[in-house]
């Protein structure tokens, strides 16, 4: 899908945190790119929220599993 | 230090029934009812967001009060006030409109009138929360509400009293063991009131002398007959007594929290306190299980599971969290307090035995326990205040209802670097409380060596505040585990 707004919100397992959201920026056509600072280790659950073009609104989930600590030495 | 006086109450200014408007309030024959109904809808709330709702647990109404507000709210009131949440439980709406209907016949069979059952349940819940992820499951969370809705509907329609409060719930007995340090308690305001009573209502309930079999006030179904009634331990603050007494001799009085630890009289529906070793048993679980559960939460916990894993060739957590929960609450405290015991009786040459020095001294732990439940939960309560709003918004959006508007998802709560000094201070407060009250035993009952008999019991409260300040300052880490 190009020509899309895709925002992405990442939740914690845990209830009472805040979600972290970050807007993207289409790289190349249909391929969008983000960075998001999540501020805890552990489960991420990730919703992309896009609207199309034409005007369509889009949700998809996707889990990130395990996130680590970052090092010391970033 | 304390008073173990029980006529020490008498000084106390404050009364909590006597404070306008919500003294008054309190005072009402359907105080509790009319506090028992909001927090049923919103129950009911919870266990269908819970079910049908979002999965997501920051999402849902099931995960988020219960996970973050519920238990705040409830480890603030017991600091700040007493039992409050047992007077307002929503569980006993349910029983008591049941037993308008069907009256129980049978007595709780003697071998259970005692912790053992409900500490098994209480390690099974703490066992539980971890295994199954409770805190990340809405799914889950709804079904636990739900049993806990049944578990005392059934036991409280087959058995009389307040069984399923004093001898299985797991919620009450964590409440009984925090509300030792709470600053109010429910108790009587004037103790020759009671020496010229006759018909010791508090206790036996409010009857007619037309048909002196029907009870229309209830006593206390906790077996708590006021004037023997010392500390807060097994008390629901229900208030059936206040409503019972026919000379408005109970009140809800202010006093010196952890105080009742201190002296160890004859206690009414408990007996001495140093010959409770599964109250003692409760202290302990109650302490160490507050380590434990805030242990679940960091990232070395995951570090140690996966070792465990490869170390027993594994590739799920039952085994694995089997052995730490064995290790923590089993090893580790049978460990640390049997030392001091040992210690203990030998540097204060103390006749008594190993076993009753150990079960005396571990009430001593019920206030470091309490900081350090206190600074969990107060974390996920403070950082997560106003999440609350965007949750509620949420689902009542779902409904088609959205008359706070649409979900603020940014709102938060106190940032974590803000209250991770409050958490420092509820475990020094916590230590300070153990200490005082190790030292008050020791005090009491070694005369002749009471500092030689305190030092192990401060060490080791040492020893427990030092590894909650340890796990504060570990990154916290959410997820479920899997070692595939």
């Amino acid at each position: 899908m190009t020509g899309a707004e895709v925002t992405l919100e990442g939740n914690m397992s845990h209830a009472g945190m805040v979600p972290v959201t970050a807007a993207t920026t289409e790289v190349a056509p249909g391929r969008y790119r983000a960075t998001m600072e999540l501020s805890m280790a552990g489960d991420w659950n990730i919703t992309a929220h896009v609207k199309s073009a034409n005007g369509l609104n889009l949700e998809r989930q996707f889990e990130i599993k395990g996130v680590e600590p970052l090092a010391p030495d970033g | 230090m304390f008073s173990s006086d029980q006529n020490s109450k008498a000084p106390a200014t404050f009364d909590l029934l006597r404070v306008p408007v919500l003294g008054r309030f309190l005072n009402l024959r359907h105080a509790r009812t009319l506090l028992q109904i909001p927090l049923f809808i919103i129950s009911v709330a919870m266990i269908l967001h819970g079910l049908f709702g979002p999965q997501l647990a920051p999402k849902n109404l099931a995960t988020t009060y219960t996970w973050v507000h519920f238990r705040g709210a409830l480890v603030f009131v017991l600091l700040f006030a007493g039992n409050f949440f047992c007077l307002a439980c929503p569980f006993m709406l349910v029983r008591n409109l049941a037993r308008k209907f069907f009256r129980p016949v049978r007595n709780w069979p003697r071998r259970l009138r005692n912790k053992w059952l409900s500490i098994g349940l209480f390690v099974t819940m703490l066992f539980v929360y971890e295994w199954f992820d409770l805190w990340a499951s809405p799914w889950w969370t709804a079904w636990l509400i739900v049993t806990y809705f049944a578990g005392a509907l059934v036991i409280d329609s087959i058995f009389k009293h307040a069984t399923f409060c004093k001898f299985v719930c797991p919620i009450g007995q964590f409440n009984f063991v925090a509300s030792t340090v709470s600053p109010l308690e429910v108790t009587v305001r004037d103790h020759d009131v009671c020496d010229r009573c006759q018909t010791k209502d508090c206790i036996r309930g409010v009857r007619t002398p037309e048909a002196p079999l029907v009870v229309i006030q209830r006593g206390c179904e906790l077996a708590l007959f006021q004037p023997h009634k010392v500390g807060n331990l097994d008390c629901t603050f229900c208030l059936d007594c206040v409503q019972a007494c026919p000379y408005d001799n109970v009140g809800i009085l202010s006093r010196l929290p952890a105080a009742e630890l201190t002296h160890d009289p004859l206690r009414s529906g408990l007996g001495f306190l140093s010959k409770r070793k599964d109250l003692a048993a409760l202290t302990i679980v109650f302490s160490f299980g507050a380590l434990l559960n805030a242990f679940g939460m960091v990232s070395p916990v995951y570090v140690f599971e996966r070792w465990l894993a490869s170390l027993f060739r594994v590739n799920y957590e039952l085994p694995v969290l089997a052995f730490i929960f064995g290790l923590f609450l089993v090893c580790e405290p049978v460990v640390l307090i049997g030392l001091a015991a040992w210690l203990s009786r030998t540097w204060a040459r103390s006749g008594r035995s190993l076993l009753s020095m150990a079960a005396r001294y571990s009430y001593s732990l019920a206030p470091i326990g309490f900081g350090i439940w206190l600074a969990h939960y107060g974390f996920h309560f403070l950082t997560g205040l106003y999440t609350l709003l965007p949750v509620t918004q949420a689902a009542l959006a779902d409904l088609g209802w959205a008359v706070l508007g649409q979900p603020h998802w940014t709102v938060a709560g106190l940032t974590p670097n803000m209250v991770r000094l409050f958490e420092i201070g509820f475990i020094i407060l916590g230590l300070l409380g153990s200490l005082s009250v190790s030292y008050a035993i020791a005090a009491t009952e070694e005369v002749k060596h009471p500092v030689r008999a305190f030092i192990p019991w401060a060490v080791l409260a040492l020893i427990v505040a030092g590894a909650a300040l340890w796990l504060m300052f570990q990154p916290m880490e959410m997820r479920g585990v899997s070692f595939a």
